[in-house]
């Protein structure tokens, strides 16, 4: 009896997946796959205009790779060595890359 | 004065600079392991004509903490908002103390503080439990944004299934248990963040608010999915029996066991199971969450 049920839930399962898979080719050839997808995706966590904090927030070239936050202006405004010569060695240049 | 190795002035650089900072947001004159700090900066900074050793070395220390504090912040705005902005500069110096930056990259910065937080939840008072339920729901949105995505099972890979086979999740897709129905809160508080820093042009991170006024909140077991379609985060309420099913499969479990794992839970009467389950697998494949798995890692764990 326990067999036969969990038969009957892996073919559903199966069953779903064919026709959740199928659903899903099909809208990837049409306009309105965003609008498919997206409605069913639930609620949208931030607005798609959110401004980007990140440098690549919003922009996804770092998709699927993390670090986001290693190049922006996190410092900006926030520089209390401003004018004050301390962030360079002893006040020298960079050194020239050869 | 004596020669110390590049890894040697690496260690007290570093040992130095995530010191935190006094509550005048000044280096501490005494370094972690009691040595005056002055000490330890001339070991290695020269003074210049403007700045001593120790001036000059407390501008690495601030920078380090104002970086690493905002960036806390910014991952976790409904969070500083419910516990208030106190608290959460109080937990995130107690958080980063603990957990210091260790990647190259800010973004993972956050990754232990919901865990951290179920353990040190003084921090939070009375809104304990919810900090670490509305801490979750942040991370998760984190790591759904810019998770890995896998292309999904195709329909020549579904047809070979049967319950002894394995599969895995969209990497981006994150699993979330909740003790409150926190998701609509933390959704208003980012709109409401939006809403304020567009008004207002220019956020003042140094406002000392206190914790803000919520509505009632009652706990009830709430299960999550965070994940992202073309590029927009979204998050999708799942029922209990769904829940442990997604979280079996990406335990590693057969498909057959995961299947069990879920509807047992489900609460529901066996004749409609397996209509339940249809209706999961369709909406779970239509969303693209579910791949076949890493061969590398199942052959690395078994």
């Amino acid at each position: 009896m326990k067999n036969q049920l969990n038969a009957m839930l892996l073919t559903a399962a199966l069953s779903g997946l064919i026709g959740g898979t199928t659903v899903a080719h099909a809208a990837t050839t049409s306009a309105s796959k965003t609008t498919v997808k997206a409605a069913k995706a639930g609620l949208q966590y931030v607005n798609g205009d959110k401004p980007a904090k990140h440098s690549c927030k919003g922009k996804n070239d770092c998709k699927g790779q993390g670090g986001c936050k290693s190049s922006d202006n996190g410092c900006k405004a926030k520089n209390s060595c401003k004018g004050k010569g301390g962030c360079a060695t002893d006040g020298s240049k960079m050194p020239k890359a050869v | 004065m004596s020669t110390i190795s590049l890894e040697q002035i690496q260690r007290e650089m570093a040992a130095a600079v995530m010191t935190p900072l006094t509550p005048d947001d000044n280096m501490r004159k005494e370094a972690p392991d009691g040595r005056s700090m002055e000490r330890v900066a001339a070991s290695f900074i020269a003074p210049n004509s403007r700045l001593t050793s120790f001036e000059r070395l407390e501008i690495y220390n601030r920078q380090y903490w104002y970086r690493v504090l905002g960036a806390l912040a910014e991952d976790f705005p409904a969070l500083r908002t419910v516990i208030g902005s106190r608290a959460f500069d109080a937990m995130s110096v107690g958080y980063l103390k603990a957990h210091p930056s260790r990647s190259f990259t800010l973004r993972n910065l956050g990754g232990q503080l919901a865990s951290w937080l179920t353990t040190n939840q003084h921090f939070a008072a009375r809104r304990a439990d919810l900090a670490v339920d509305v801490a979750r729901i942040e991370w998760a949105f984190v790591e759904a944004f810019d998770g890995a995505e896998h292309e999904p099972l195709t329909l020549e890979q579904i047809a070979t299934l049967d319950g002894g086979s394995y599969l895995a999740l969209q990497p981006h897709l994150q699993l979330v248990e909740l003790t409150y129905p926190v998701d609509d809160l933390v959704l208003n508080l980012h709109k409401q963040e939006k809403r304020q820093a567009t008004e207002a042009g220019v956020k003042h991170d140094e406002d000392d608010h206190a914790p803000a006024k919520l509505p009632p909140i009652r706990r009830k077991p709430t299960y999550l999915a965070a994940h992202r379609v073309d590029y927009s985060v979204y998050y999708l309420r799942l029922n209990r029996g769904e829940f442990h099913t997604l979280r079996a499969i990406r335990a590693g479990r057969p498909l057959g066991e995961a299947i069990e794992a879920g509807v047992t839970t489900a609460r529901v009467p066996a004749a409609r199971r397996p209509q339940l389950v249809r209706q999961w697998f369709t909406a779970w494949a239509e969303l693209g969450w579910i791949c076949a798995p890493d061969l590398d890692r199942l052959v690395r764990s078994t």
